[in-house]
């Protein structure tokens, strides 16, 4: 049941109401279909001015319900603006892109949410507010181990993402359909030094509640020319202890193969086109 | 090339048609654009009480103890009815003519549950949220004796399997092969020359097995029913269906009430494609009137329209024996079609198997031989193909495989063997739906034409057999040939009604079933052909089993072959007494002297015609009969039954991209050609021929039903189960070949269901061609393909 | 709760449930161009409105989310006795048949129109991927909008 739909109009006034229980939703894009679990008080966070986009020279900083129509629509700069749009646009549909907030999709533990994928891979950082406190600071593959800091009242306000000189990016996801959840998704980031990989990240999506750092593969890729033998190397080491969660969709040994080939041309894109610059 | 040959073929077949032919205006079109036709749920709902159906959650299991205390006393709920609370009249819920052929083995509410999401008890409430609770209270108050349940249609007549149909009092109305305690539903076999020495004989002898799987019509609109009682005591029943009159008689049937005590009303409906040709919710919101005396609306969730009606899963063995210059000698189809928890078009479909496909080529040796069983799992209903769908997949792989182990080109062994105008079939009259069928010999057949168009259209001779593709992604093309039928010969029915107003105009009122098809507007142009008028001068009721005529409802392709023809045949009827009236007007008013012969009289432009030129207008006409002399309705109800099922044809041409390491295979483009003898309205054929493609294609590769070991589906929404969406949709090319049908109405053949059939084999045959494995289980997912390509690879490795 | 909306042109003032969503909300008020078609799950497009111009799914929006927004429904673009050109181009082209998608596909049709008269194929896919049809195909759906988008630029360059 929900049992009140609060619509504060400033940041101070969402965070007193979340400390008080209430639940913050944006896009609420999952309530309807889950409203027989709940008992709460909603709060609707669209509204305390956290759709702003900023562009610095050093960082995107994107407010934390900033939909993925707007992302997209916002062309952001740079090879990390373009990463961004084209994960966004691979999810789901159009309207639901317009209702689908960038801090909707890292707040949950669901395995479709691909954002977190992309972040993870760009070394976001993400501004956490509390009531009473002062906002905090936290590198986005910090906050999603254990306890996430948007518990317990706490709201991702912002999330920001660095601009690298020359950052070169990959992102691959294999699913039935264009808007469907996806067995599997890859992203690879890097910068290119005298011909090796360097700051290398690769990310797997979709194959765990929460994206993660497979930094067994980015171990052996760091500092090396990416071959493609490399990197299948590299690749099929961590291939058998690679964490599937299992669901109705294909066989774990499937998406296993299937994130492990969406690795590797991750990684191979972003290699290749980190040459170009 | 390709437009020389159709400008040819026009000007070979058209025939000077005014309103047939033309792509007229869809009459509910603009009403639909601007969101004001009426669907089900969209009538007045004041005082309406929403209807539940409490869902099992066991796929086999035999209720012991029910007590509906606690369930009926939570606030808010009208009524809970049991097993015990409704009348135990086993019926069939096919929609399907009387005498069905299907067994009789549903009750409105049972004792014995068969499948997951089977139906314990209906509830009557304010709102769905109390009707779902009070169902939650039911379950707990009920004591179960579960059952194993039978989930594998392969062993589900072993002996010692779980009895799902152990009623003593379920049966078949007909005469023909039902055992239930063997949980089989149904078979049939029919044979024809001797196939062993066919086999044994043959240059080259084939036998191969193929399987289709589980799907779902996913019609926009799912089953929605609004029942109501008025003050004669009348059981009104606004419903989403395809099939008004026979679920008139089947909700009488299930209820204990006679016919004429229940009114069934089909306004605009979203979509069916076969799903709605069933009596499902109408006895069940029957019950619940009658017992509440309340308006009821049930409304199937999207979770259970997955497991309301599906398409059968067959599996199809192909035996066959080929000479070397790839001519038939003979074929045996065996089929095994899993029909789900009830027999509901079990026979039917499985029948349709052979007869929908054997025919389509040329062979003195042939065999069938089906059996339809039962599991606990969803019910098969019917959907558009209609067993065709499943067995042309086996058909054309199959032939497919023969032309590359003899050497010949797939598009040539079609054309060596594929049936001719002027031909028949040893199948036509064998295989009837639970009966002999009707002899019959080919009148139009465009095959030919399409087979050459297509190949042109996708570059057959250019792509097929060579290798292209960057990378890991590898291009294939592939093909097939198709038939389907029109109509069911002898047993269907349609009637029109056609009355003349005073302005000229009329009112046509037909108890065909227009589920988007664009049958009304059809309808009205067979009309209006005849009458010399145009469509928007033809007002058109439909599929009212109180006000409108008997039409048996839209299915077996039947809408336009059948209903436009009664249609058809009723306005000739209407202007013969038009030209009666027009007769006597030249004579009394215009002098001419004697009076004209009527049948010298045309009709043309909305006036009558008399071979000197002069003219009556319709609108003088309607005054005069209604009002001014010799005072007389003119009108009239006339009905058409076939003797044919002239076969429409079809070749499909696909090009695919395999992805060699993953398996996802995206069909880059996607060829149809259609012969459906004129299409009475171009742009409304092509409609239907595109939605049976794209539901095609998505059903060949993305939709699927993943059940757990329970029998419970598990991807029952459409985030899970998966239909194409615009960002799926490859190149499509729809290419209408012109024929002109003798028996149909100006020249129609029927349209609707023959495009579904094509994709699955289609793509099997190019994704051979791509990457050259042999995927003989749909749907072609990329772990199918993914391990077929694996396992060649380590085939040709041990090389 | 209560809170002040504008559909269809007009100011109104709702009192609803806390828990309403926008479908159930349109429909009560008598709007029933759209329709529903899935489990609030807003995966079919049914339900598609515009708030400020954007296509919105309404069986999964919360009510409340309307205040102080605008609101467009498929009755407010026009009637039959005067389409909308999106409309006219949807029935001429044959791109409505069981007409259940109809209202939230044109809907949507509208908003990418709106902002973009030369829609590429790939970008009218994308603005109607949330849009399920199962009757069309959507070949003639991607004609109607097409012959929309060519309608609306040379009323454009008529000076209309």
């Amino acid at each position: 049941m929900i049992r009140a739909y609060h619509q504060p109009q400033r940041l101070d006034d969402a965070l007193a109401l979340l400390q008080q229980g209430g639940q913050a939703i944006a896009g609420a894009t999952g309530l309807y279909s889950n409203r027989k679990k709940l008992d709460a008080e909603l709060v609707d966070i669209t509204g305390i001015g956290l759709s702003t986009i900023d562009v610095t020279v050093d960082a995107i900083r994107l407010g934390a319900t900033v939909s993925l129509s707007q992302l997209i629509g916002a062309q952001l700069p740079g090879s990390e603006g373009a990463f961004l749009a084209h994960v966004a646009r691979h999810i789901t549909a159009a309207p639901m892109r317009n209702a689908i907030t960038l801090g909707g999709n890292i707040a949950h533990p669901v395995f479709w949410a691909d954002m977190p994928v992309a972040f993870l891979a760009l070394d976001a950082e993400l501004e956490i507010g509390h009531a009473g406190a002062a906002p905090k600071k936290i590198a986005l593959g910090e906050a999603i181990k254990g306890q996430v800091p948007w518990s317990n009242g706490g709201l991702i306000t912002h999330i920001s993402v660095p601009l690298k000189k020359g950052q070169a990016l990959g992102y691959e996801r294999l699913s039935r359909t264009k808007n469907d959840y996806a067995y599997a998704t890859a992203a690879a980031a890097m910068t290119l030094e005298s011909g090796k990989a360097k700051d290398v990240r690769v990310v797997f999506g979709a194959i765990q509640p929460r994206a993660f750092r497979a930094t067994d593969i980015e171990a052996v890729l760091e500092g090396k020319a990416l071959t493609p033998e490399l990197i299948a190397e590299a690749v099929d080491k961590a291939a058998a202890h690679l964490p599937i969660a299992p669901n109705f969709r294909a066989s774990v040994d499937y998406r296993r193969q299937v994130a492990c080939t969406l690795a590797r041309r991750a990684i191979a894109q972003a290699f290749a086109s980190a040459g170009q610059e | 090339m390709a437009n020389d040959k159709l400008d040819a073929l026009d000007a070979k077949y058209a025939r000077d048609f005014k309103v047939i032919g033309h792509s007229v205006q869809k009459i509910d079109a603009m009403g639909m654009a601007c969101g004001l036709e009426e669907y089900v749920a969209d009538h007045d709902l004041t005082g309406a009480l929403v209807g539940y159906i409490v869902p099992s959650p066991h796929a086999h299991a035999r209720i012991v103890k029910i007590d509906a205390t606690r369930a009926r006393a939570v606030k808010g709920v009208h009524a809970v009815l049991t097993y015990k609370d409704v009348p135990r009249h086993l019926h069939t819920t096919a929609g399907q003519g009387y005498v069905e052929p299907s067994p009789y083995d549903t009750a409105i509410l049972d004792s014995k549950m068969r499948l997951v999401g089977d139906h314990v008890a209906l509830i009557a409430a304010d709102t769905r949220e109390i009707a779902e609770e009070a169902g939650r209270v039911l379950l707990e108050d009920i004591e179960w004796e579960v059952l194993t349940p039978v989930l594998d249609a392969d062993h589900a007549m072993d002996p010692g399997a779980s009895v799902i149909h152990d009623e003593p009092d379920a049966y078949i109305p007909i005469p023909v092969p039902y055992e239930p305690q063997k949980n089989m539903a149904s078979a049939a076999s029919m044979g024809v020359g001797d196939m062993d020495a066919v086999l044994k004989t043959s240059h080259l002898a084939i036998d191969e097995t193929y399987s289709t799987h589980y799907a779902q019509h996913c019609p926009i609109e799912t089953h929605v029913c609004l029942g109501s009682i008025d003050g004669r005591d009348r059981l009104k029943l606004i419903t989403s269906t395809q099939v008004p009159y026979h679920a008139r008689r089947i909700t009488a049937q299930a209820l204990g009430i006679p016919v004429k005590r229940i009114r069934v009303n089909k306004p605009r409906i979203g979509g069916g494609f076969g799903t709605k040709q069933e009596v499902l919710l109408e006895p069940l919101v029957g019950a619940l009137v009658l017992a509440t005396r309340r308006k009821i609306l049930m409304r199937l969730s999207r979770a259970e329209e997955f497991v309301s009606r599906v398409r059968h899963p067959i599996k199809t063995r192909m035996q066959a024996g080929f000479n070397a210059d790839g001519t038939v000698n003979g074929m045996r189809m065996e089929v095994l079609s899993n029909t789900g928890a009830y027999g509901s078009h079990a026979l039917t479909v499985m029948c349709n198997c052979g007869s929908k496909v054997l025919p389509l080529y040329r062979m003195k040796t042939v065999a069938f031989d089906a059996k339809a069983v039962y599991t606990n799992l969803p019910v098969g209903g019917a959907y558009r193909g209609y067993g065709a769908t499943q067995s042309a997949f086996a058909m054309e792989v199959m032939m497919d495989e023969v032309a590359e182990k003899l050497g010949i080109d797939p598009l040539e062994l079609r054309r060596r063997n594929h049936i001719q105008p002027g031909e028949g079939s040893p199948v036509f009259a064998a295989l009837g739906e639970g009966k002999p069928g009707v002899e019959q010999k080919i009148g139009s057949c465009g095959l030919s034409d399409c087979l050459t168009l297509g190949a042109e259209a996708i570059g057959w001779e250019e792509k097929r057999g060579k290798i292209r593709g960057t990378g890991p992604k590898k291009r294939g093309i592939g093909m097939c040939a198709l038939m389907q039928g029109s109509s069911i010969p002898e047993i269907d029915m349609a009637s029109v009604s056609i009355k003349m107003n005073d302005d000229g105009s009329f009112v046509l009122a037909a108890g065909a079933t227009d589920l988007g098809t664009g049958s009304d507007t059809v309808l009205a142009q067979a009309a209006a052909e005849i009458l010399g008028v145009e469509v928007t001068d033809i007002i058109v009721h439909s599929s009212d089993t109180d006000l409108t005529p008997f039409d048996v409802g839209a299915y077996a392709s039947s809408t336009t072959y059948l209903s436009g023809e009664a249609s058809r045949r009723t306005a000739i009827e209407v202007a013969k007494q038009i030209r009666e009236v027009a007769a006597d007007m030249f004579h009394e008013e215009k002098g001419m002297d004697p009076r004209p012969d009527p049948d010298t009289l045309v009709l043309k432009d909305k006036q009558v015609f008399a071979p000197n030129g002069e003219s009556v207008t319709l609108n003088a006409i309607g005054l005069r009969s209604l009002y001014e002399r010799d005072q007389h309705q003119i009108g009239h109800i006339g009905s058409a039954i076939s003797h044919k099922s002239p076969p429409p044809f079809s070749a499909h041409f696909a090009e695919v991209e395999v992805d060699e390491e993953t398996g996802k295979v995206r069909i880059v483009k996607y060829v149809t050609t259609m012969d459906c003898g004129t299409a009475l309205n171009p742009k409304l054929a092509e409609g239907q021929v595109e939605g049976a493609v794209v539901n095609g294609l998505s059903f060949a590769l993305t939709e699927e039903y993943l059940f757990n070991e329970k029998g419970r589906m598990q991807n029952a929404n459409f985030a899970d189960y998966k239909i194409f969406n615009t960002d799926d949709m490859p190149e499509m090319v729809t290419i209408m070949v012109p024929t002109y049908e003798e028996t149909g109405p100006f020249g129609g053949k029927s349209v609707s269901e023959i495009g579904i059939n094509g994709p699955i084999p289609a793509i099997a045959n190019a994704i051979y061609d791509a990457v050259g494995v042999r995927i003989h289980h749909a749907p072609f997912t990329p772990e199918k393909v993914l391990k077929a390509i694996q396992e060649k690879k380590a085939r040709e490795a041990k090389k | 709760m209560k809170f002040t909306t504008t559909i269809n042109g007009l100011s109104r003032e709702i009192d609803c449930d806390a828990g309403m969503n926008l479908y159930d909300l349109l429909r009560e008020l008598g709007l029933k161009g759209v329709k529903q078609g899935c489990d609030n799950e807003g995966t079919c497009g049914a339900c598609t409105v515009l708030v400020d111009g954007v296509p919105t799914l309404s069986c999964i929006t919360p009510a409340p989310k309307i205040a102080g927004h605008e609101v467009t429904t498929i009755e407010a673009l026009g009637s039959p006795d005067k389409p909308h050109l999106i409309q006219s181009e949807f029935v001429k082209a044959t791109a409505i048949q069981c007409g259940f998608c109809s209202p939230g596909m044109i809907l949507s049709a509208k908003a990418l129109l709106d902002k973009n008269t030369n829609p590429t194929h790939e970008q009218i896919a994308e603005a109607l991927s949330g849009n399920l049809c199962r009757c069309t195909g959507y070949v003639k759906i991607f004609d109607a909008v097409k012959n929309a988008a060519a309608a609306l630029r040379k009323e454009a360059s008529n000076g209309k």
